[in-house]
């Protein structure tokens, strides 16, 4: 695998999994996630990840499952209310110290994008720059899984449908 | 296009490793 940053390439050695210089350094680290539902991160909790039950709109959640953290991968949820709960998020990881924050962004990301997502992970990556926060910001370009979501307009219409809407509640 | 799970062994080096603070990998155009 290879992304382009502004000082070259950046490539892995193996596209398909973690090498084995990765695999110990993770295997010397543990892990917390904030979840909604612990019963649907079953499988989380199996790989040794505490969770943290809490509401991504909630201040005290984002801060019980910040603290003590040293690093944090953040994914920009699909939702009319990410960038607000980001913004949380970014609040809780300086007041907890948290030293470095890995961020899942998109390719082509813009605020004057015209899918609404895009310009929601735009603004949650100017956020995270302008918070001070040390900072990794990734921006892949399309996951062949996203592509499962118009497998039923492609078996019906053989073409791309509209994308499901964003949800509105927490 | 990449497997989402591609993303795995940058996010890990991004996280654990130093030199990576203040960089934005993007992946390549189709």
């Amino acid at each position: 695998m290879a992304l382009r940053s502004a000082n070259g390439f950046f490539r892995t050695s193996s596209p398909l999994s973690i090498s084995r210089s990765n695999a110990q350094a993770v295997a010397r680290l543990s892990f917390r996630a904030l979840v909604r539902s612990p019963e649907r991160a079953e499988s989380l909790r199996k790989l040794g990840v505490k969770l943290i039950e809490g509401n991504f709109a909630d201040w005290n959640s984002w801060k019980h499952a910040s603290d003590g953290v040293a690093a944090v991968f953040n994914i920009i949820v699909t939702h009319r209310d990410a960038v607000r709960w980001n913004n949380v998020f970014l609040d809780c990881a300086k007041q907890s110290g948290v030293r470095h924050v890995v961020q899942l962004s998109g390719m082509s990301v813009s605020p004057k994008s015209p899918a609404e997502f895009h310009r929601q992970m735009s603004q949650c990556d100017e956020a995270l720059t302008a918070s001070g926060l040390s900072h990794t910001i990734l921006r892949p370009n399309v996951f062949y899984q996203n592509m499962l979501r118009f497998a039923g307009s492609i078996q019906e219409r053989v073409a791309f449908g509209q994308q499901p809407a964003m949800p509105a509640s927490a | 296009m990449i497997d989402v799970r591609d993303i795995a062994e940058v996010a890990v080096k991004a996280l654990t490793e130093r030199g990576h603070s203040g960089n934005i990998y993007a992946g390549l155009k189709p």
